[in-house]
């Protein structure tokens, strides 16, 4: 089955991606400017001017090479799974401090159960409730971990 | 030198039943893990480490340890019966292995990858247990300048090894780098790179950025394949019958594999950078040079699948030969193995295996009781790998993200930890999408300790001038090697280029 690719040019993107490391470097080596004098700048600065140089060579060899024919491919469907996968991920752990560790968790569980297709009650809702319980036990219970209970 | 003190100390630690049960445990997760394409071990190892953090280092590692050496074998089995390897390492051993299957021996296949890992591993954990020792010993004679040159090294040569563009992997590790200097500098008091945050003054938590960066990446990585090759791999037998381990006569008659595989393994486990799937290869290769039929490779022959198994199982104890003996990691379950050790409050480094002498034989010698249980799990448990690897990773992919969070989390039971956690695994994605190797940056957040202490030492011993480094023979030695791997590296490059614009256009 063809399905519609969204296509971004690898050169391009990896010259973006540098002129961003480029940036935040000069950033925070600006900030390093600001701190006391002494050793404890020493390292920081070292590793961001190696990595603003490496960024620099990055960019003068793409622009040499000029390579169209490579590119960073998704299919709608893989990227829609990565986008919802990335939020569902972002409000499951949004959500913990309000409904605490292991409601968020089981309903975390469930919800992505039903999304990447899994058939049939037992794997949908029994498998997270065991894990879920499994893991109370392991870091409840044996290791001690306090966390977060939420509203409830 | 070889201590019996510690030896002793050790062998008392290792044989106590809970241990003995925590490193079983390690490989039966390994073994899982490894069976299952897309976990690998070093996502298990990261995975796994929080649950050591309740635990004395000298149960915890040994585990950790059980799940290397279990996930190195257990890579096999997928690419036995799936054609698919489990982990990069088994890459090689899809080759044989899955003909072997084909023709009705998955069983058999399976018995000589088990036998192979098994000979590979016990190799390494003798080379590791007389090898290290004498390394620590040499490595006493460094002062400061020659752990800053040390730690360059190890980073430039996980760099330019590391798989892709050497920039890219030099790159990747001076990010390391820069990570590690975020907090609180304990010699000045000055908080670099904090941004105000209270939670950051402590700096990152190397175990957060690991699980980050291999977890939640992986994680979001199996999302976004999932969607795309459903049903591509068919299982190369319907059960799998006969029997599981080869006889002594057929083994005696690839005994020079063995050794050769084992000894490969060993040279490149050893060199920062490299791991298994490297070995693997070089092994196999190897093996079908020296071979009277080098015609019947890949058409399913023991050898094929026995020099893979050796090689990338005797990685497995030699990457920590300088791990311990000189602190740096040499590939990122080592690297995470060193974190579990810095968590206890333990200082990894040249140092280590003089001041902690009982934890490191204890180490050496969970090495050779993983590969033991290995053995015995492995024969057990070979009729089974057929339901593991039916299992569809996507689905296990949510508990990936659950258990990740909860590891982040128990760390300091902070909520920002389990934030920054899920920034680094973005973080990772972007640098999976652009080739960026993502191991030379785990090592260099570890190395970095060692650069700073050692640069910011020398520096004050030399009075803030440079030509410290280039004036102790050691420490010039180290640097030659840095620029001798840098160099071949960026000639690997030239060479490269020059072909692809000689080539002709498609």
């Amino acid at each position: 089955m063809k399905q519609d690719r969204i296509t971004f040019s690898y050169h391009k993107a990896s010259i973006v991606l540098s002129l961003c490391f480029i940036i935040g470097a000069m950033y925070l080596y600006s900030i390093t400017l600001r701190w006391k004098p002494g050793t404890h700048s020493t390292l920081p600065r070292l590793a961001l001017t190696v990595i603003i140089l490496l960024n620099i060579i990055m960019i003068v060899q793409q622009l040499r090479r000029h390579d169209e024919t490579k590119s960073i491919s998704f299919t709608k469907r893989s990227l829609r799974h990565l986008f919802a996968a990335t939020v569902l991920t972002a409000i499951y752990i949004a959500s913990i401090k309000v409904l605490g560790f292991y409601l968020s968790s089981l309903l975390f569980l469930i919800v992505m159960m039903f999304f990447v297709g899994a058939k049939g009650l037992m794997l949908t809702v029994g498998v997270p409730l065991v894990f879920t319980i499994v893991l109370y036990v392991v870091f409840g219970l044996f290791l001690r971990v306090n966390v977060p209970t939420g509203i409830f | 030198m070889f201590k019996t003190d510690f030896f002793i100390y050790a062998l008392g630690n290792i044989l106590n039943v809970a241990n003995l049960g925590l490193i079983l445990f390690g490989v039966a997760a390994g073994i899982i893990i490894g069976a299952l394409p897309g976990l690998s071990a070093t996502m298990g190892v990261a995975l796994l480490l929080p649950l050591t953090f309740g635990m004395r280092p000298e149960s915890g590692i040994p585990m950790l340890i059980g799940l290397y050496c279990g996930a190195m074998y257990g890579g096999s089995i997928s690419a036995v019966l799936l054609h698919t390897p489990g982990t990069s390492a088994a890459a090689a051993t899809c080759v044989d292995g899955y003909p072997m299957a084909r023709k009705g021996e998955a069983g058999l296949a399976i018995g000589y990858s088990l036998v192979g890992s098994f000979f590979g591993g016990i190799f390494s954990a003798f080379l590791l247990l007389f090898l290290a020792p004498p390394l620590a010993n040499f490595s006493l004679l460094f002062g400061p300048a020659e752990y800053f040159t040390m730690a360059l090294v190890g980073l430039t040569l996980i760099a330019s090894l590391s798989s892709g563009s050497w920039i890219k992997g030099l790159m990747s590790g001076f990010l390391g780098i820069l990570l590690s200097t975020v907090g609180l500098d304990v010699m000045s008091s000055v908080s670099r790179f904090t941004f105000g945050y209270m939670q950051l003054l402590d700096g990152m938590s190397l175990v957060v950025i690991l699980i980050g960066v291999f977890s939640i990446t992986q994680a979001l990585v199996i999302f976004e394949e999932s969607a795309e090759d459903e049903g591509k791999s068919q299982l190369a037998t319907d059960a799998i019958s006969g029997r599981i381990l080869p006889t002594w006569s057929e083994l005696v008659q690839y005994k020079n594999t063995i050794l050769r595989s084992s000894l490969i393994g060993s040279f490149v486990g050893m060199v920062p950078g490299t791991g298994g799937d490297v070995a693997c290869w070089l092994a196999y290769n190897e093996a079908r040079r020296r071979s009277k039929n080098p015609e019947l490779f890949g058409t399913g022959i023991p050898e094929g699948v026995l020099a893979p198994e050796a090689a990338n199982n005797a990685v497995t104890g030699s990457a920590m030969i300088p791990t311990l003996a000189l602190g740096i990691p040499g590939s990122s379950v080592t690297a995470i193995l060193l974190s579990g050790l810095i968590f206890h409050g333990i200082r990894t480094g040249p140092r280590f295996i003089t001041e902690y002498g009982g934890l490191t034989y204890t180490i050496i010698l969970s090495m050779f009781v993983a590969n033991i249980f290995m053995l015995f799990l492995g024969v057990l448990s070979a009729k089974a790998g057929m339901k593991i690897a039916k299992i569809s990773v996507k689905i296990l992919a949510p508990f990936i993200i659950v258990l990740s969070v909860i590891g982040s989390y128990s760390l300091g039971n902070s909520m920002f930890d389990v934030g920054l956690m899920f920034v680094f695994g973005l973080f990772g994605y972007v640098l999976r999408k652009f080739n960026f190797p993502v191991s030379p940056m785990v090592i260099g957040v570890i190395l970095a300790q060692m650069a700073e202490y050692g640069l910011r030492q020398a520096l004050m011993i030399s009075r803030g001038n440079w030509l410290i480094f280039v004036q102790r023979p050691i420490s010039l030695l180290f640097l030659v090697v840095c620029v001798l791997s840098l160099a071949s590296a960026i000639r690997q490059d030239i060479s490269k280029n020059a072909k692809t614009d000689t080539s002709p256009a498609q």
